[in-house]
């Protein structure tokens, strides 16, 4: 795709000064300051933290904010002014027909009761109240298969739960499409599905976008799928532009310091660097001596963790959900377990911990099978695994302060005095880079990043020699989230500890980890060193699973995106 | 969805027994002798005791509730001691006195709970919905039993409009329309008592629900692909609802059937509330075993009547067998 026919096309979206302040008892303005175009048949996306307005700014421009919020600027659609005030009319005329949008999360997007067709079909009267029901049932199928769903006819009698995440993105596409809109906002259509179903998703925006002619404004805080699928990059902070240009450009010459930033955030490895050949990324490896902290030596002490041949099952007489797992960690060593949702990545956690049945195999921590030791036994084995789970808000009680939280093992698995454990967690509050004054202070106080160093601080507070950590990143922005991993990467260098890391991000995997389990269906689909499995996978779904993953390189992800091209119409 | 409901079937079941025993144990672990009064307080001691042994009143307790649950199996729940009736025949006598007082009550309670409810969540935070709000709590602050006396003082001793008790008038031999006419101005006032304290907790129900459906992931989307107001609130939010209003109406059956205490006191109305008001108090076991076993196979009966409904509005149930 040329720069140059793109500088040609018209443009069909163009907001300037936007801004969007929600009202009440306190003033928020959510959107400052905002600026941006989209051409015909182009991919814009706008890249953001939370509360960066990127949200809110799509919703506007199709009237979806609450009453409290006011909304101006000057936003032209096919170059003609559009009201953008509450309840204009004219916003209400161009919803589904010139302007549609796609959320987050599909499941929650589709109404329960109706079924996928009978949506669509609401979409298709919208825009033409007069058609037939014949007429109707032929759009739905000709809608059905322009989003590449299978068996239309059959699909469209089903209701949303019985469809996947990515089948029921793309019907939310597909009603979208319904009214052949000239812009279609996509308000972070992938953040709720699984990287090989995202690739899916993405690859079907970019070929809506090309041909179609629909503009494309994609709402994202991934940098891999900006690299993936923008043409054009809008970067925003606290509702203000920051940067905005063409996505190659973009990313080889941030101009802004923020964009810099954001940039920088990104776990970067040479592992995933390759496209589909791993020659280059072997070279890299070689050259440069691997993932970035060093691979403990291989020694005859025994493994902090040893898992072998596990199979779980949720509850007594069901059926397994893992089978036959095996792999182990020593000291100073991080092992990953990666895989899609549903692959039983979380499962083995619960086992570990003794929270899911385990149905055979063996897990020893330091040589003994712990979970089959008598309780007073297993209580003190369990003191050697510290555990980080996904949601700091949700693992930690709103109603203790931050000291309470921490210094709570102390006090009950050592027995510690309070006022002594109180004092330990202010130390504690210190190996996790939190100012001391901070100890008196409630989780709803402090922000996401900062809940998560106390889950990390609280975790270490018995000196574990496991330690369990389930996505402990996910839910956080990535500049946070670089700034947690680095914390996490010093207190393992201290400490010492082993870990299970637990995660769905690849490239931080990459960057990260020595070992890595990839799980499919609860099976153990492929486990080695890191810079194996990511360079040299044997298998075809580890080599699908990390190479579905988007890389922050829009050069590597354009090279993907037409070799897929290739091979589809090869 | 076969399996789901005969697994609901199944737990009815073996809650059912397990209500049998709890109440079978409360009421028999009471201390006193409740048959002592059906006897004649000059019968020897001789003759009592034999009297008792008969009834079976020394078995020993499991005994009792084995040889209880027998018959009850059968829907012989024996004889009331305070009454002398069979327990059936006085529960059939009642029950649709009670039916149609509840009935009346509870439809129109309904009735005007489903609209003011959904006006209400969609003016949520708006002047008419405050006013509704502070119009369900005056109703709520007001004891049903002061509310009726009230009506009592008003309609009937002052005003002398509305009879004060009873379903007929005494003596006056109606016949035909007059006779239904008749039953009417008697119920009018347990019925608006009873329905307007079940129309608040409808209304409320059905406002929360119904707010819910408002900000629930789906609606924003709707708006999106261009459906006006009316459509998302007439078509979607409706047809979702559908739900909780059945859950108020199945919750509703036992309380049909196990007639407001208060209210039929009040009013004298011979319903089954007035007759387990006398059963208690009076210690009549076999009477308030009865009872209370009809209104836990009702209860029960509702709720598993809710269950089959939701398979059929909602298709995450009816095609899954989950709920």
């Amino acid at each position: 795709m040329s720069d140059g026919k793109l500088e040609n096309a018209e443009t069909v979206l163009e907001v300037n000064h936007l801004a969007v302040t929600f009202t009440g008892k306190e003033t928020v303005h959510a959107v400052r300051d905002f600026s941006f175009t989209v051409h015909k048949g182009e991919v814009v996306a706008i890249v953001g933290e939370s509360g960066s307005g990127k949200s809110v700014s799509a919703m506007s421009l199709l009237g979806l904010l609450p009453r409290n919020a006011v909304v101006s600027g000057d936003v032209k659609l096919d170059g003609k002014p559009l009201d953008v005030s509450y309840l204009s009319p004219e916003i209400r005329k161009i919803r589904g027909r010139q302007v549609s949008m796609i959320f987050q999360d599909p499941l929650d997007s589709l109404d329960p009761v109706f079924t996928v067709g009978e949506q669509i079909a609401e979409a298709v009267r919208v825009n033409d109240p007069k058609a037939d029901k014949a007429t109707v049932t032929a759009r739905v199928i000709d809608l059905l298969k322009s989003v590449e769903l299978p068996e239309p006819d059959t699909l469209r009698r089903k209701y949303p739960h019985q469809l996947s995440g990515g089948q029921q993105q793309r019907i939310l596409i597909a009603i979208a499409l319904a009214g052949r809109p000239r812009i279609l906002l996509a308000d972070e259509p992938t953040t709720a599905l699984d990287v090989t179903v995202q690739q899916g998703i993405l690859d079907l925006l970019h070929q809506i976008s090309r041909s179609e002619g629909v503009g494309v404004l994609i709402i994202t805080h991934d940098m891999g799928v900006v690299a993936d699928i923008a043409d054009q990059v809008v970067v925003v902070r606290n509702g203000a532009l920051v940067e905005a240009g063409e996505t190659v450009r973009l990313f080889h010459y941030p101009q802004n310091d923020y964009t810099r930033e954001l940039l920088d955030a990104v776990p970067k490895t040479p592992l995933l660097g390759g496209s589909l050949g791993s020659d280059h990324a072997a070279a890299v490896v070689s050259a440069t001596g691997a993932t970035s902290a060093p691979a403990p030596a291989a020694s005859d002490e025994q493994p902090v963790l040893k898992v072998e041949n596990l199979s779980v099952s949720y509850a007594p007489r069901t059926p397994d959900v893992v089978h036959g797992v095996s792999f182990d960690i020593n000291h100073h060593e991080v092992l990953a377990l990666v895989g899609e949702s549903g692959s039983g990545k979380s499962t083995i956690v619960r086992c570990v911990l003794g929270l899911a049945q385990q149905t055979g195999g063996t897990v020893m921590v330091d040589g003994v099978e712990y979970l089959k030791q008598r309780r007073r036994e297993q209580t003190k084995t369990r003191h050697k695994i510290g555990v980080i789970f996904q949601s700091p808000m949700g693992s930690l009680d709103p109603r203790q302060t931050l000291a309470q939280s921490i210094a709570e093992p102390l006090i009950y698995a050592l027995g510690v005095p309070r006022g002594d454990a109180l004092a330990k967690a202010e130390e504690l509050m210190d190996r996790v880079h939190l100012t001391r004054d901070m100890a008196t202070r409630y989780p709803s106080e402090i922000s996401g990043g900062q809940r998560q160093r106390v889950s990390i601080a609280r975790a270490i507070a018995l000196n574990p020699e496991l330690l369990i950590a389930d996505e402990p990143t996910s839910a956080l922005d990535v500049s946070v989230q670089k700034d947690v991993i680095a914390l996490f990467r010093e207190l393992q260098r201290d400490l010492g500890f082993a870990c299970l890391f637990v995660s769905h991000d690849l490239p931080l995997v990459a960057s990260f980890c020595h070992k890595v389990v990839v799980l499919q269906h609860g099976q153990e689909v492929e486990y080695g060193p890191v810079e194996s499995v990511f360079v040299h996978p044997t298998t075809d779904y580890a080599r699908k699973l990390i190479l579905s993953a988007p890389l922050a390189d829009p050069e590597v992800q354009h090279e993907r995106r037409r070799l897929r091209e290739q091979a589809a119409t090869a | 969805m076969f399996r789901y409901l005969l697994k609901r079937l199944m737990i009815a079941v073996v809650v059912l027994f397990g209500i049998s025993v709890i109440v079978f144990a409360i009421v028999h672990l009471q201390p006193g002798n409740p048959y002592a009064s059906m006897l004649d307080p000059d019968t020897p001691p001789d003759v009592r005791e034999e009297v008792m042994r008969k009834l079976g009143y020394y078995d020993p307790l499991p005994l009792q509730y084995v040889k209880w649950l027998g018959r009850a199996l059968t829907g012989d729940f024996g004889y009331s001691i305070q009454l002398g009736s069979k327990v059936s025949f006085l529960i059939g006598q009642r029950i649709g006195n009670t039916v149609f007082l509840a009935l009346v009550a509870a439809v129109i309670a309904i009735a005007l709970a489903v609209p003011f409810g959904f006006y209400a969540a969609i003016r949520q935070g708006k002047v008419s919905d405050t006013v509704l709000t502070v119009v369900n709590f005056g109703i709520v602050s007001i004891p049903g039993f002061f509310f009726a006396m009230i009506l009592l003082k008003v309609f009937s001793i002052d005003l002398r409009l509305l009879p004060s008790s009873g379903i007929v008038t005494a003596g006056a031999g109606y016949v035909g329309g007059q006779a239904i006419l008749d039953i009417l101005r008697h119920m009018i006032m347990p019925a608006i008592v009873l329905m307007l304290g079940e129309f608040v907790s409808y209304n409320r129900y059905i406002r929360s629900s119904a707010g819910n459906l408002l900000s629930a992931g789906f609606v924003a989307p709707l708006f999106a692909k261009g459906l006006n107001r009316r459509k998302v609130i007439f078509s979607h939010i409706f047809k979702n609802a559908a739900k909780p209003i059945i859950t108020i109406l199945c919750l509703q059956i036992p309380s049909v059937l196990s007639g407001a205490v208060i209210t039929e006191t009040i009013f004298s109305w011979p319903g089954i509330g007035l007759l387990s008001y006398n059963a208690a108090i009076s210690r009549d076991y076999p009477l308030l075993m009865g009872i209370v076993m009809m209104l836990a196979l009702v209860t029960l009966l509702g709720n598993l009547l809710a269950d089959v409904l939701y398979t059929i509005v909602d298709p995450r149930i009816r095609l899954s067998g989950k709920a």
